[in-house]
């Protein structure tokens, strides 16, 4: 056998350009395919990130029916028990037990539709990061004032001076907007921070204050400090109304959520909708959740084995909890709609993958023809001279496998930097695009997805492809007549 | 004792429709030791003639028996490896492995027999050097002028200890003194080694050597010379 790899190996490289044309249409079709596929997968990830680590969890345990009807009215009872249990899992890293529901929020003569969300605001800090979405830059007229006296240029206060009204959560979220040069942004970025800081604070565990979206504190003309008042219908037809003074403003990747989100403590969601049972002793008092998110341990990705491990911590919640009333929910099933965009841009994605393929693959097959047509001689020669067909066949698979080899591992080493660059310093969208993306309350980004299993599948579906074109090669050798070999 | 026999060969095939009688009816027998040349004009069936009796090529009648093996008999893999074991080629074009050094062409058909590489490698030098080329063994074919290539595949021929050699043309693309040169080590191998060698040829030069030979005209024997 090695002597079939050693002549193989010299045959490659007999007629080097044939054989770099090869390598070169594998390396293509492997960074092509590799770097699309990155491309699609991380901005997928992104998705997940922006809407499912980000809000929903990646599990959600509910009541049997609130998941087809939404109301305050299908809540959970959430026991000490319940919570004993849900902590004694060790997959579960957080879990945050949440009041949802839709209120009106009104400030002055301005009213509008809101999502007020009960969470315990330490583990929602733990599962989604909710201090992180704390605004704390403003560009407000009176820092635009500060900015003016600053010796800064003028180049660089117009751009900032475009920003007028806008809240950022920090530096980076700032820092994508003004694009400021290293020499400009080192000189000048404390002290624009300073002129533009934004005071919010995050709620604490018994906090009677609540926390806004920045679009929904901006339309009912809202500051810091002011008040938001409340209405709507609590458990059991309930009134709930309450008046809550403004702790931070929160920004969100996504449009609807800074149009609508008020977070307060679950305590205070669980008195203004009245969502607890009291006893028949009149003291013993159970509060309610709509239901408890909770993310795993795993790093939720697309394109990874997260689904199964997940998949496996629902059953052991299900089989820990043991109640028929109570559902433990995946997060595709309560993100459908993200699923399906998902599932229907990625056969777009796959088609275009398909045709790559296609072009790529006759490109491949067109030097395995002219290899053939050149080398029909010397297969003759060698069958002529006592090399069984079948050895000859396997020597022209190991060409093709060193060859596939050659342009798999170097395209997928060529996307790495790609990989790596494109994951820490995701592309940042912007225009109808990024508005596009906020509607759908994703971050409005391009990252590509961290190595993993599609680049095995990608060089796999590339050597499926190479082993096609052998199948023309084996096929003219097993067939081949020795005496039309011999005078080709 | 004939190593060789042919009864009654035929070929015909077809070209554009027409059928070509390339050989017809011949009748010949080679005995062992025999260094005979198949002469004849453009044409008269040596080159077809030499396929039959090397195997590359099926009759369309008639039996080839090679040590009573009647070669027509066999297909496939059994044909291959029976013309591994009992003949060597030597081709006009040199027909060597390009990316092979001298060496490793010779070696080459001799690990296809499963031989060890002890005896590989004692074999294939002793061939190389017996065919004057001792100190060119790593080199490979480009390396080498058209006659070393030759003078290689003469050797490549030897390696699987064959009972015949079959040389078409061997000294068509070779200038005079590699011509001599290969003349003389193939007669040298005949005479010391007892190595049965058939040629076609056009070279009065291989003629002259020849000690038997065979003229062919519209694929029938026309004459059968002994010196």
């Amino acid at each position: 056998m090695n002597n079939y790899f050693k002549l193989a190996w010299r045959n490659i490289w007999r007629n080097r350009r044939r054989t770099l044309i090869t390598i070169a249409s594998i390396f293509f079709a492997m960074f092509f395919a590799v770097f699309m596929r990155s491309y699609q997968l991380g901005s997928y990830t992104n998705m997940i990130n922006s809407v499912v680590v980000a809000y929903s969890g990646h599990l959600q345990i509910q009541d049997n029916k609130y998941f087809k009807n939404q109301t305050i009215n299908n809540s959970l009872l959430f026991t000490d028990d319940l919570r004993s249990k849900i902590e004694s899992i060790e997959e579960i890293a957080s879990y945050d037990p949440r009041i949802q529901s839709g209120l009106l929020a009104s400030s002055g003569l301005q009213s509008k539709i809101g999502i007020v969300l009960g969470v315990e605001p330490q583990k929602a800090d733990k599962l989604t990061n909710l201090s992180s979405r704390i605004i704390t830059i403003h560009i407000s007229d009176e820092a635009l004032e500060k900015i003016k006296k600053l010796d800064i240029p003028e180049k660089t206060f117009l751009k900032i001076k475009e920003l007028k009204g806008d809240y950022y959560k920090d530096e980076i979220d700032l820092g994508y907007e003004l694009k400021l040069s290293k020499d400009v942004s080192e000189k000048y970025l404390p002290q624009i921070l300073e002129a533009t800081k934004f005071e919010g604070e995050f709620f604490k565990k018994d906090d009677s204050d609540v926390m806004v979206a920045y679009r929904l504190a901006q339309y009912l003309n809202l500051n810091i400090g002011d008040s938001i008042i409340l209405l709507g219908q609590g458990y059991h037809g309930a009134s709930a109304v309450g008046k809550y003074k403004i702790k931070a403003f929160l920004k969100f990747p996504g449009l609807d959520f800074n149009n609508s989100m008020v977070y307060m403590t679950l305590k205070n969601s669980q008195e203004l909708f009245s969502a607890y049972q009291i006893a028949d002793n009149n003291i013993d008092t159970t509060f309610m959740v709509n239901y408890i998110a909770l993310n795993t341990n795993e790093k939720i990705n697309i394109s990874g084995s997260s689904e199964k491990k997940i998949r496996t911590v629902k059953k052991e919640i299900e089989n820990i909890i043991k109640d028929e009333n109570i559902s433990v929910l995946f997060w595709k099933k309560t993100n459908k709609e993200l699923v399906q965009q998902i599932d229907s841009d990625n056969i777009s994605g796959q088609m275009m993958l398909a045709i790559l393929y296609i072009i790529i693959g006759f490109g491949i097959f067109g030097t395995v023809l002219m290899m053939v047509a050149e080398r029909k001689r010397e297969f003759g020669v060698m069958i002529a001279i006592g090399m069984k067909k079948y050895k000859l066949a396997i020597v022209v698979i190991f060409e093709m496998i060193f060859m596939g080899l050659i342009g798999v591992i170097t395209g997928a080493i060529a996307t790495a930097p790609w990989i790596i660059l494109g994951y820490y310093f995701p592309a940042r969208l912007k225009g109808d695009m990024a508005k596009a993306m906020e509607q759908f309350n994703i971050e409005p980004i391009m990252p590509m997805e961290w190595f993993d299993v599609y680049i095995i599948n990608q060089a796999v579906i590339i050597f499926v492809m190479v082993a096609f074109t052998m199948i023309y090669p084996i096929i003219k050798i097993l067939f081949m007549k020795v005496i039309k070999a011999l005078k080709s | 004792m004939d190593i060789i026999t042919v009864k009654n060969l035929h070929k015909i095939y077809k070209e554009a429709e027409i059928e070509v009688h390339a050989v017809r009816g011949i009748d010949l027998s080679f005995k062992q030791g025999e260094f005979s040349a198949i002469v004849g004009p453009s044409g008269s069936g040596k080159t077809t003639f030499l396929n039959l009796l090397g195997g590359l090529d099926t009759a369309s009648e008639g039996e080839i028996l090679i040590d009573g093996t009647d070669m027509e008999a066999l297909r496939g893999s059994k044909l291959i490896d029976f013309r591994m074991k009992n003949i060597g080629f030597v081709f006009q074009a040199y027909n060597l492995i390009p990316v092979l050094t001298a060496k490793e062409n010779v070696e080459f058909i001799m690990h296809l027999q499963g031989t060890s590489k002890a005896e590989r490698t004692k074999r294939s030098t002793e061939l190389l050097t017996a065919v004057g080329l001792g100190e060119r063994l790593n080199s490979r074919p480009g390396k080498l002028s058209g006659g070393q290539q030759q003078r290689v595949a003469v050797a490549r021929a030897l390696a699987s200890k064959p009972k015949f050699i079959l040389a078409d043309e061997p000294t068509a693309n070779l200038d005079s003194e590699s011509t001599a040169n290969l003349l003389n080590i193939m007669e040298r191998l005949n005479k010391e080694e007892n190595i049965t060698f058939i040629f076609s040829t056009h070279d009065a030069r291989v003629v002259k050597k020849a000690r038997r030979i065979i003229t062919l005209e519209d694929g029938k024997i026309l004459k059968d010379e002994v010196k």
